[in-house]
């Protein structure tokens, strides 16, 4: 009789699971359950039918998928997209804010799901989209291979969102539409920008007498592109000066690593009057401000960042000194061309082959399009309104 | 008005067994008080109740006049009394000087160490005593019988007045005990009450004054030490009625061939034992706690590693490595300490007669319900285990019954045990039952297993045993037959050097 | 003195002196008054931390939430700070609530039982996942000027937060070798059982050191929030490792008792510092850096036990018994 007992006990055990693994997750069944619009199926603009819309002034199928695409989105019924990531937290909420400001202009009701990193939840939850219209994807990289094949066979037009997938095998080539941030040409932007413009803060210096530290995480993978593009850049400019590649690999990735560094770097080169500082992730530019400023070479150094959230922070609080610029990031960035993109597929004005055919680029392997994000480098005087323009610009 | 210690009517008993009943003497100032007795006879109890570790069921503890009774230990020495066991109570990482403060030591008001007024105390106590130890030296590196006079030292420092030894000179060379006996004499002129516990009968000679001897748990003599000699100590220690338990026995008479064969046997702790065993034959070892017969079954049946020897079964050369070994070739090892060692104390009574042969009760992937419960009622049947189910948790067994239980595991149908090996299996438990596991040993021998039997009660030993082994001091004293056995010679054989 | 060179602290100055031989002659600015200072700073941290659970571990017990606990010292006195409060009594606010953070492991150690170790791993994951939930992952900066001082102020030329740690070792130090409360503290540590026998209280002694860690932990974890100008969740994490480490080189046992060497503990701080920061200079790459951190502990333990071989050895006979 136990031996019964415990049997059944086991299978409901293993049923229930099975039952909470596929039902869970903040989602409900999507209400509409009607196809798509009609659209027609090709690329190619429509010759003045399909949609009530007007067509693009000059005809070019460029604009098809971007936030300025003229077609009349309230000429149909509303989109229902969802915003589906692997991770939670406060930057996919600013994620989300971001995409709910798109929903009047594109006409579309994006809801929110998150697995908050169950990587079974993730899975699972997803299969059951496939009544949504569309859907904004922020995958994780550890179950890339699993979630491809749920993607390819759910039947629903998608768009990577902040996490791009790449083919398996060399791992260059994107292989859908994504929305990232690249992170060698952000960090690329941020030395650059740098290099052209220290004489604002130092005049004419002699550059002989110029170094830069760039502090990095090897072990970070694609996030360390950042520190790979601001090399390239800083050795585009000053090829022969000293470099110095701050890895924190191993260590604690907190303002304390990047203070230790920055003062072990900096004593250690008396030689070097001026320096560049860049750091990929927002802890490391706070360590490195407090060991300029204790070393007591605040006006010669000048920090950036690839991430501007902390920047804002410390300017917002009356911060003037060396960490004068961030690339200004601002989620709107995202959520524009996501909600768009994502209204051009289900339209079916694009194909995922076609969609923002000019973002394509060799870096990724010139397949599928890579939305190039329109950052910018703020210093402590124009973030504001840098951030203003922003919101002009997409939700005026 | 001078000191004294009384004990008064103690006694204690504990779950199946009256460990003391009755005990009474008196321990004068100035008086080494010699505490004797073979195993089992309560000198480790009285003590526990001396140090406060236990209280007594009856009776008092008498000191200067004035009941005492003690809910710690602690408060014992506040009461000024210093038991110094076998186990070290002391901090190996700190020095002497501070061991002997235990903790107590003199500080200003804020708290701050008076650190001269230290050091002098520590070395006074140091000096008086004619120790040759470095007040500064850690504990931790000092030799064992060093470490035992600094816990002298702790009790003096105490000024506690009634010391307490429990066999102190286990680990000691000749040398050090000689330094030992001149401390414990230079206490004794001090006026302190001294109770030394131990079963060495040179010792008790050398440095004692009284004599009290127990026996099952009962005082039988007190005698002045110079008034005595050995002879007389054996007798008050073993002699005693023996009773219809072992007249009743129905034994075997019949030997087989040589089962097991273990020559020149020497691990860590014994050496050079060789004896051999008979199908149906019954071995006692006989001897003192800490003689080594634990130890050599232990290596027998693969427990303990074997530096050298040899050991045959059927005339086949055998080498356990692990018990696993030895159970296969049919070899039971019941341990000493059966709760820890022998029984899975929260399962019931069927899975732990069963526990051997889980490997041919499966059926399929299971367990055969069945089969078990067939098997252990048949093992309770045969032994007269008292419980009303076969689901009860061993642990709520009587100390006879889980012996039993252990018996029945290995004897039960499905297992083919040769060479049954049984360690103080008698340990806690009452008469009644102590029969019982008389005659169920004597039906394994009439069966052809070959028993080797480890106790440490004299009559037990002697009355159960075809042939008797004496060890002592981890080597074979002497062999004896039964029919030539007597309590004191086996006794005698025990202590023999 | 004669006894300090035969002690474990000896090894370790020997060592020290070799590692900073070493880097000093691969770059002649490691020994830059900049970087000496900067070694000071980064050894302020970890020191710190370290007294305090040094002195526990002296006791008998562990706290391994140690640094999650100056992590949330940080953020609360971001908080407090944030609030407008005034900053000394925002400082005697957060060292209230490590003392708070003491007393609940020695709740769960004296009264529930636990064995420490796993308490305390426990709280560790608690603290972090508070932490992240109020601060949502992001510092919390703190604008109130004064209380840079803190972190930032120098007395004559060393910076304030290692002449906090000084002092801290040198107070310990002496509380431990010179007060009958000390010595007390270590007999609870070294033999428990002796020491109740004795008479001592170990459950109160252990809890004053628990409640003591809190605070000193959370000291810790404000002077780098002043360092740093912000609080964050991911602060100090980790510091309790490196703290245990150099307990356990500077003698202090993992199960109580041990060499009570306040200097010995000292120099083996700075030993390990002066080496991680001699790493960078010579821009050793990140992953060899990591393996020479850990070759460099395997070494001072061995140099170590090839000195003590002996008295091991007795220890762990006596202990046997």
């Amino acid at each position: 009789m136990k031996k019964l007992l415990s049997i059944i006990t086991a299978l409901t055990m293993a049923f229930a699971l099975a039952a909470c693994a596929g039902g869970g997750g903040a989602g409900e069944p999507a209400q509409s359950t009607a196809p798509p619009a009609s659209s027609t199926p090709s690329a190619e603009p429509p010759a003045g039918g399909g949609e009530s819309g007007s067509a693009p002034p000059d005809g070019s199928p460029l604009h098809v998928g971007y936030w300025d695409d003229p077609v009349d989105h309230s000429a149909r019924r509303t989109y229902d997209v969802v915003f589906y990531t692997f991770f939670s937290g406060s930057f996919v909420d600013s994620f989300y804010a971001a995409l709910q400001k798109c929903e009047a202009k594109m006409n579309i009701k994006i809801d929110y799901i998150t697995a908050n990193s169950d990587p079974e939840k993730f899975i699972n939850s997803l299969e059951l989209l496939s009544n949504r219209d569309g859907i904004l994807l922020d995958h994780d990289i550890n179950t890339e291979k699993r979630t491809w094949d749920v993607m390819q066979d759910l039947g629903v037009p998608w768009i990577a969102f902040v996490t791009p997938f790449m083919d398996g095998e060399s791992a260059s080539h994107n292989r859908w539409p994504t929305i990232i941030m690249d992170g060698k040409v952000v960090g690329r932007q941020a030395v650059s920008w740098l290099c052209e413009n220290y004489q604002d803060y130092w005049g004419d210096i002699d550059t002989s007498k110029l170094g830069m530290i760039n502090l990095t995480m090897s072990t970070a993978g694609m996030f360390n592109d950042r520190g790979a593009g601001a090399r390239d850049a800083w050795m585009e400019y000053f090829p022969d000066n000293l470099y110095i590649e701050g890895d924190t690999a191993g260590q604690q990735f907190t303002t304390e690593t990047a203070y230790n560094m920055i003062s072990a770097y900096v004593s250690s080169n008396p030689d070097v009057e001026y320096w560049f500082i860049n750091t990929i992730m927002m802890l490391f530019p706070v360590g490195c401000a407090r060991a300029v400023e204790t070393l007591g070479i605040d006006d010669k150094v000048l920090i950036t960042c690839e991430e501007s959230v902390t920047a804002i922070e410390e300017w917002g609080s009356g911060y003037r000194g060396a960490w004068v610029a961030a690339v200004g990031i601002a989620e709107e960035l995202y959520a524009a061309p996501g909600a768009s993109g994502i209204v051009a597929l289900i339209d079916g004005r694009a194909t995922p082959e076609t969609l923002w055919e000019d973002a394509k680029s060799d870096a990724y392997g010139f397949d599928y399009a890579v939305y190039p994000l329109e950052t910018e480098v703020i210093t402590y005087d124009n973030y504001e309104e840098y951030f203003e323009s922003i919101d002009r610009k997409y939700f005026a | 008005m001078a000191n004294y210690l009384e004990f008064k009517g103690i006694g204690k008993s504990y779950p199946g067994v009256q460990a003391l009943r009755d005990v009474s003497f008196r321990v004068d100032e100035g008086k080494i008080v010699a505490l004797l007795g073979e195993n089992g006879a309560g000198k480790s109890t009285l003590l526990k109740i001396l140090s406060g570790d236990t209280a007594p069921d009856e009776g008092v503890i008498i000191i200067n006049g004035q009941e005492q009774s003690f809910a710690s230990p602690y408060q014992a020495i506040v009461e000024g009394i210093s038991v110094i066991y076998q186990e070290r109570q002391l901090v190996p990482s700190m020095n002497v000087i501070e061991n002997i403060h235990s903790g107590d030591l003199p500080a200003n008001g804020l708290g701050f160490l008076k650190r001269e007024e230290t050091r002098k105390n520590a070395k006074e106590i140091i000096d008086k005593f004619g120790l040759p130890i470095d007040p500064y030296e850690l504990v931790g590196r000092l030799s064992v019988a060093y470490q035992q006079m600094v816990e002298i030292m702790k009790a003096y420092r105490r000024n506690s007045r009634i010391i307490a030894f429990d066999e102190p000179t286990a680990p000691l060379t000749d040398a050090e005990i000689a330094i030992l006996f001149r401390l414990i004499r230079q206490l004794k002129d001090e006026g302190k009450l001294i109770l030394y516990v131990s079963h060495r009968l040179a010792e008790i000679f050398r440095i004692t004054d009284e004599i009290v001897v127990l026996k099952d748990g009962r005082m039988v003599k007190t005698m002045q030490t110079v008034q005595t000699n050995e002879a007389e100590l054996i007798q008050a220690m073993v002699g005693r009625d023996i009773g219809d338990t072992y007249s009743r026995l129905s034994r075997n008479d019949k030997f087989g061939d040589v089962l097991l064969e273990v020559n020149n046997l020497t691990t860590d702790v014994v050496s050079d034992v060789s004896f051999r065993l008979h199908k149906g034959e019954i071995i006692g070892f006989a001897g003192l706690v800490g003689a080594g017969r634990t130890e050599v079954v232990r290596a027998i049946f693969g427990a303990d590693p074997v530096r050298s020897g040899e050991i045959r079964l059927d005339g086949e050369r055998v080498s356990f490595k692990t018990p696993r070994g030895a159970i296969e070739r049919g070899v039971a090892l019941c341990p000493e300490d059966r709760k820890e060692q022998g029984l899975v104390l929260f399962r019931n009574i069927t899975d732990n007669i069963c526990l051997p042969v889980l490997g041919k009760l499966k059926k399929r992937l299971f367990l055969d319900k069945k089969k078990s419960e067939d098997l252990a009622e048949d093992a309770v049947k045969r032994y007269s285990i008292r419980t009303p189910t076969l689901d009860k948790l061993v642990v709520e067994l009587s100390g006879g019954n889980q012996q039993k239980i252990i018996l029945g595991r290995w004897t039960s149908k499905l297992i083919d045990t040769r060479i049954l090996i049984l360690d103080e299996p008698t340990k806690g438990i009452d008469v009644g039952t102590k029969a019982e596991v008389y005659q169920m040993v004597c039906d394994f021998a009439k069966a052809g297993i070959g028993v080797i039997f480890i106790s440490s009660e004299l009559t037990e030993v002697i009355n159960i045993a075809d042939t008797i082994i004496v060890m002592h001091n981890g080597h074979i004293t002497g062999v004896v037959k039964r029919e030539e056995a007597t309590e004191e010679n086996v006794l005698a054989l025990a202590m023999l050097d | 003195m004669r006894a300090f060179a035969k002690s474990k602290g000896m090894t370790l100055l020997l060592v020290t002196v070799i590692v900073f031989v070493s880097f000093w002659s691969a770059n002649p600015n490691y020994v830059s008054w900049d970087n000496l200072r900067g070694i000071m700073y980064s050894m302020s941290l970890t020191g710190t931390i370290t007294c305090g659970m040094a002195c526990l571990m002296m006791s008998g017990a562990i706290d391994l939430a140690s640094g999650a606990e100056g992590m949330m010292g940080g953020v609360i006195i971001a908080y407090l700070l944030r609030g407008g409060l005034a900053w000394p009594v925002a400082l005697i606010i957060a060292l209230l609530c490590g003392c708070c953070f003491g007393l609940i492991n020695a709740f769960f150690s004296n009264v529930l039982n636990f064995m420490p170790f796993i308490a305390t791993i426990a709280m560790s994951s608690v603290y972090q996942g508070i932490a992240g939930a109020v601060t949502t992952n992001r510092p919390i900066m703190i604008t109130n000027q004064a209380f840079w001082a803190l972190g930032n102020a120098n007395i004559w030329i060393f910076p304030l937060p290692f002449v906090i740690m000084i002092a801290l070792l040198l107070i310990y130090g002496a509380l431990i070798s010179s007060t009958k409360f000390g010595r007390q503290m270590l007999y609870c540590g070294g033999n428990r059982m002796a020491a109740r026998l004795a008479g001592l209280n170990c459950k109160k002694i252990t809890t004053i050191m628990f409640v003591n860690n809190g605070a000193i932990a959370v000291l810790g974890g404000s002077v780098l929030a002043s360092r740093m100008h912000n609080g964050s969740m991911s602060a100090v994490i980790g510091a309790e490792m490196d703290g245990m480490t150099a307990a356990i080189i500077g003698g202090v046992s993992f199960l109580g008792g041990g060499s009570s060497g306040m200097a010995a503990l000292f120099i083996g701080i700075l030993m390990l510092n002066c080496f991680k920061n001699g790493l960078l200079i010579i821009k050793l790459d990140a992953y060899w850096q990591i393996v020479a951190n850990g070759g460099l502990l395997i070494i001072a333990l061995i140099v170590d036990f090839i000195r003590e071989k002996r008295r091991l050895a007795a220890l762990l006979r006596s202990a046997l018994r």
